[in-house]
């Protein structure tokens, strides 16, 4: 007995490691929780397939059941909080996030790479208010200063590609253009275009070997905050940081 | 047939946790040592490794492997962890402040505990104490220390010889036990002061989680 999606036929989703992280995935975006159903809808997987998934998941506490499906569960917080990279640049990078807030006022945010998004490790809470200041927010990285911040460093040309493919002939020259300005200057900027009204000023965190770990950037007022005046502060931490991540 | 391995997605997801939790409280690891500690061949790792490598659930790291920003985001967005965390810390900040002590939120899992935020003060954090760990409740004096609160939902309670203050969180429908935990070694405060403090700063705590939960 065949058991139909409700619209498209299910897509190939190769190895079982790639179908647990499309439900996960989808548990988390739907936040807090998710039906079985609604599981299946999203994910495109048989739901028989993401029953079964499903049950090993929460035997195994990365989902725990709830009253009308599942959410994300304690295990994925556990082996979250250990990841190694976040870890590394929070113990690292206090004093210098400390002097850059108190030097500007504005957010200051700690970036990771994941996929073609930058994601955040730590924020401080500067003058725009909205602007979120939680771990583990998503930005893009095309757009975002602490994206181009960390591209314009990373020595796999696959990933630049990958980021850079919505972009069409001109955009993605001048996409590749700034990135080599962004490399001599070692600052990235955004002016209001990942976020309208919102300025970002960033600069890569490098570890051994200046292999590119992150980067670290400061976001405000499109208007107040000048980022010709912010950018050498925000370099100078990225050094600073940098080599205090050397040092660790 | 049945091939070993990688196509039973029970088997698979066995693995897969074997790989992840061989991390234990290690940042980075290589493949060898990986393999020894999730008791796995050596080859059957290196394929399981570069597929979660290329998930983003691996990262690499100076030459090893560790924990990977995929799963930091997924960590980050566990609903208990996350609303307890946001609601504890402004209020544990502040009891750190005014006492000096290191100040923990801890969530009650059956019969462990998890450390779910860590506010530092003076004292130094006992071994293996770090955010998203999680302990037998019966192995350490923290653990007891938190169960008996969470049991007892006795509030300012002093334990372990006046070495902890704890108090449960109110927690409105939530199913998880919370407890505030004060590490009342080398305080300055009387214990009575610092359980009165403790108490306060869990009511402050469940009232924020009531404010969120009410403007949702």
């Amino acid at each position: 007995m065949t058991e139909l999606t409700a619209t498209a036929p299910p897509l190939e989703h190769g190895s079982v490691l790639e179908r647990i992280l499309a439900i996960l995935e989808a548990v988390r975006a739907a936040e807090p929780e998710l039906s079985i159903t609604e599981l299946a809808f999203r994910t495109q997987l048989p739901k028989s397939t993401v029953s079964r998934l499903v049950a090993a998941l929460v035997e195994q506490r990365y989902l725990t059941r709830t009253e009308c499906g599942v959410a994300l569960g304690l295990r994925l917080f556990e082996l979250g909080a250990r990841a190694s990279l976040p870890r590394r640049l929070r113990a690292a990078a206090g004093p210098v996030v400390r002097e850059l807030w108190e030097a500007t006022g504005e957010r200051v945010g700690l970036w990771i790479h994941q996929g073609t998004d930058m994601v955040s490790v730590a924020a401080v809470p500067g003058r725009l208010p909205m602007l979120p200041t939680r771990a583990g927010m998503r930005t893009p990285a095309l757009t975002t200063a602490s994206g181009k911040a960390y591209l314009a460093f990373c020595s796999d040309p696959r990933l630049v590609d990958q980021v850079s493919a919505p972009l069409v002939d001109d955009a993605a020259d001048r996409f590749r253009r700034e990135l080599r300005d962004v490399r001599d200057s070692s600052i990235a900027r955004d002016e209001g275009v990942a976020y309208s009204g919102v300025v970002a000023v960033a600069s890569p965190l490098l570890s051994v070997n200046r292999v590119v770990v992150g980067s670290i950037s400061i976001a405000g007022p499109e208007g107040a905050m000048d980022p010709d005046e912010v950018a050498p502060l925000v370099h100078a931490a990225g050094v600073a940081l940098s080599r205090r991540l050397a040092a660790a | 047939m049945r091939t070993a391995g990688w196509t039973d997605s029970v088997t698979v997801l066995d693995r897969l946790t074997a790989v992840l939790e061989a991390f234990g409280d290690e940042e980075e690891l290589g493949i060898t040592e990986l393999a020894r500690r999730a008791n796995l061949p050596k080859s059957t790792v290196s394929r399981i490794a570069a597929d979660l490598a290329r998930q983003g659930c691996l990262d690499h790291v100076d030459g090893k492997l560790g924990l990977g920003a995929k799963l930091f985001e997924l960590g980050n967005a566990v609903e208990g962890p996350r609303a307890l965390r946001e609601a504890a810390l402004p209020v544990m900040a502040g009891l750190r402040d005014a006492t000096g002590q290191t100040v923990y939120a801890a969530l009650v899992d059956g019969p462990d505990v998890v450390i779910v935020c860590i506010v530092r003060g003076r004292s130094s954090l006992p071994r293996g104490a770090a955010i998203g760990a999680r302990r037998a409740a019966a192995a350490t004096p923290f653990g007891r220390a938190i169960i008996e609160c969470a049991t007892a939902k006795d509030a300012g309670h002093v334990a372990d010889g006046g070495a902890w203050v704890t108090s449960p969180i109110p927690w409105a429908g939530s199913e998880v036990d919370a407890v505030v935990a004060l590490d009342a070694v080398g305080a300055e405060i009387s214990v009575d002061r610092l359980a009165l403090d403790t108490w306060a700063a869990a009511m402050a705590i469940g009232r924020r989680l009531a404010s969120v939960r009410s403007s949702s």
